[in-house]
């Protein structure tokens, strides 16, 4: 099957004062149509340089971005002129922001900003992008849509405005929606609102949708596979029952063994030591080995290599295989 | 239950709302908490949860005298401290401590981070150099950084080592009660872990009480002996965790609950995502009768009128005629 969107062996790095900063080393991606990949990893890991790398929305004057695919579609962005991916952005592949103030213009009214979107891609008459515009603030779940037309950004809760940038990202029904924490802001019962909204919309639609997040209980709900991002890499891949059920990474079983639950109550958390690393400070060695309870010398001298395992996952990690029974 | 530290009696918080430029006059009232009793007994960790907007941050800081109320009382160790002035206040400010969600807050950007955790030492307690130099050392190591930390600047430290400053800050003066404003909602999931036992472990070794307010409700479970759940600026349930997350009875709580994703990915599949519709309504206009009758699925016509009161049943606190029926609870003697 083609994947919606391919990624592969993706890097950048920012120009800094004492040289570059590698904020993504290498990270693959690759979601097909109607599922959902969800990117999990802490602050720093390089989620959301990833995913603006891939929309293309990275200032090449700070970022150098290679990579070896980089595909929507049928479609190589990496050879395809920057105007032609531009045009692209909005249109076959958008994004929502965690902060939705990112995509909202504070002076506009919401309907001029949706119905814009429209007459840009579409070339669409006032009154159909504005039947489309109101048609579309119904499907998320907005009442009295013809009135929220007129209002403003902040006349609205933060919840609203979620809602109001997934109708902007969906308007031009792209293949393929890039969320970067869109709920990681809201309130529990707006975000499980909100994540039930995409669902929905992925249901009638077949978008093809990345979620990055840091909540696992996000992941378990939305995923069909999951790329769990450390240190700039995709430390483990797989698909999402695989994921929880048999974490085969140190780091993806650490994370799952530290969260805090009911059953657990009474007893000490699991917690994992130490601090993620810091992109100019990365260590020579596996990116998790300073915080690894399973670290070898072997794991301080170099990189483990990506490792693809016979269900179809990826794992980085030269002591993968021996711990699979621990 | 234990000895009671802390103690608010029909707390109301009201923030009057102003219009006229010259001649203003107050328009309307923002109810951030409005009729909030609780108590807090020596050693307990009780949480405080519910959407944002709800008053447990308002409700915090009446607590700790640092926002006046508009009406209630607020008793600690004993005292009635409603209408302390500041100098009163001073002598249970170092007993009463808060730590804030944004690690930053208790960081000044242009102290090194001994200095800042000296700070309420040098407000409160009279030591030499010596001694307040080997206090702030050994706080430091308790929240689990070396000596070394002490000459550093905050912007060098990661989120999760500023909140162990801003926790040991807190703890300088030995408090009774740290009241913790969602302490841990802007940290890394592999960093929450260890806060969550660091604040386990300091509430042990120093026998404190905590209020934790917080979002993350499986943080609350594992972290408080009790819990009450606000719902625009009223507790709505309250009880122990086995009582109030574990067999939740007030419709809100139950809705809030399975708004939390579950962490296994075959039973979120087979749950699917529970939403509760609508939004927490304004305070300055909270809705008649029950505030939450608008969102509720159970509601009954008589919850569009009557507020429903805080009663007892048992070790639980619900305010809900409608779920008090179904579950046919026994009322407390
Ligand atoms: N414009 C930039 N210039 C320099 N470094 C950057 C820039 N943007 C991000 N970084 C660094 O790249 C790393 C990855 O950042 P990011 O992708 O935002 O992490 P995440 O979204 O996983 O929290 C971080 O260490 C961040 O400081
Ligand atoms: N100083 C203030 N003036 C006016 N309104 C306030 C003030 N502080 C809080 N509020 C309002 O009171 C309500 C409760 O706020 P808060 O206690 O911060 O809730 P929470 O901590 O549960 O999110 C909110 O509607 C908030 O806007
Ligand atoms: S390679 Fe070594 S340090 Fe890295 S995760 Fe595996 S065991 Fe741990
Ligand atoms: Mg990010
Ligand atoms: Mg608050």
């Amino acid at each position: 099957m083609t994947a919606a969107l391919e990624v592969s062996a993706l890097a950048v790095a920012f120009a800094g004062d004492r040289g570059p900063i590698v904020a993504v080393e290498d990270v693959s991606l690759r979601v097909a149509k109607g599922r959902t990949l969800c990117v999990v990893g802490e602050s720093g890991s390089g989620k959301s340089v990833s995913i603006l790398a891939t929309m293309g929305l990275l200032d090449p004057q700070r970022a150098v971005v290679t990579a070896q695919t980089l595909r929507l579609g049928d479609v190589d962005l990496l050879t395809l002129p920057a105007t032609q991916r531009r045009a692209l952005n909005g249109d076959r592949l958008a994004m929502v922001f965690q902060d939705p103030m990112t995509s909202l213009n504070p002076y506009l009214r919401i309907g001029q900003q949706l119905t814009e979107v429209l007459e840009v891609h579409r070339q669409l008459s006032r009154q159909a992008a504005t039947a489309q515009a109101v048609a579309m603030l119904e499907a998320v779940g907005i009442s009295a849509p013809q009135a929220r037309m007129r209002a403003y950004p902040h006349e609205l809760s933060g919840g609203m405005r979620q809602r109001v940038v997934l109708a902007m990202a969906l308007l031009c029904q792209p293949d393929v929606l890039l969320a970067d924490e869109p709920t990681t802001a809201l309130d529990v019962t707006i975000q499980a609102q909100v994540l039930k909204l995409i669902q929905d919309l992925q249901a009638r639609n077949g978008m093809a949708v990345v979620l990055v997040t840091h909540d696992m209980g996000v992941v378990a709900h939305m995923a069909d596979e999951v790329a769990v991002l450390y240190g700039g890499l995709v430390v483990e891949r797989a698909a999402v029952r695989d994921l929880f059920t048999a974490p085969r990474h140190p780091y993806t079983r650490a994370l799952l063994a530290s969260i805090p639950a009911a059953e657990h109550r009474g007893q000490r958390l699991q917690a994992i030591a130490g601090s993620p690393p810091s992109p100019v400070a990365r260590p020579a060695g596996c990116v998790f080995a300073p915080r690894c309870a399973f670290a070898v010398p072997q794991c301080q001298a170099a990189r483990p290599p990506e490792e693809a395992l016979a269900d179809g996952r990826t794992v980085r990690c030269f002591r993968h295989a021996e711990l699979a029974d621990a | 239950m234990p000895e009671v530290l802390a103690q608010l009696t029909d707390v109301q918080v009201h923030f009057p709302v102003h219009s006229g430029l010259l001649l203003p006059r107050e328009v309307a009232r923002v109810r951030a908490v409005d009729g909030v009793s609780l108590a807090i007994g020596k050693g307990e960790v009780l949480g405080l949860v519910g959407e944002s907007g709800s008053g447990k941050s308002t409700l915090g800081r009446a607590l700790l005298r640092l926002q006046d109320v508009t009406a209630g009382r607020v008793h600690f160790a004993g005292a009635d401290i409603t209408h302390w002035h500041r100098r009163q206040l001073q002598a249970v400010r170092r007993r009463m401590t808060v730590v804030f969600q944004d690690p930053e807050a208790s960081c000044n950007p242009r102290m090194r981070i001994g200095d800042a955790v000296a700070e309420p030492l040098r407000v409160h307690e009279r030591l030499t150099a010596a001694e307040l130099q080997h206090k702030v050392l050994a706080l430091l190591e308790q929240v689990g950084l070396d000596a070394s930390y002490a000459l550093r600047w905050p912007h060098e430290l990661s989120g999760g080592q500023r909140q162990r400053v801003g926790i040991a800050r807190a703890l300088a003066t030995d408090p009774e009660l740290v009241v913790l404003d969602e302490p841990i909602s802007a940290l890394d999931v592999s960093i929450q872990a260890q806060v969550l036992n660091l604040l386990e472990d300091l509430r042990r070794q120093r026998g404190l009480s905590y209020l934790f307010i917080g979002h993350d409700l499986g943080a609350v479970a594992h972290l408080c002996d009790r819990v009450a759940v606000l719902y625009l600026g009223r507790v709505v349930e309250a009880g122990s965790v086995a009582d109030v997350i574990a067999a939740p009875q007030h419709p809100y709580t139950q809705a809030l609950l399975r708004s939390v994703p579950l962490h296994d990915p075959v039973a979120a599949r087979a749950r699917g995502l529970q939403v509760l519709d609508g939004e927490i309504p304004s305070p300055l206009h909270p809705p008649p009768g029950c505030a939450f009758h608008p969102r509720c699925r159970r509601a009954l016509p008589a919850c569009q009128q009557n507020r429903p009161e805080l009663l007892a049943f048992g070790t639980r606190q619900l305010a809900c005629p409608v779920a008090t029926q179904d579950a046919q609870l026994p009322i407390a003697s």
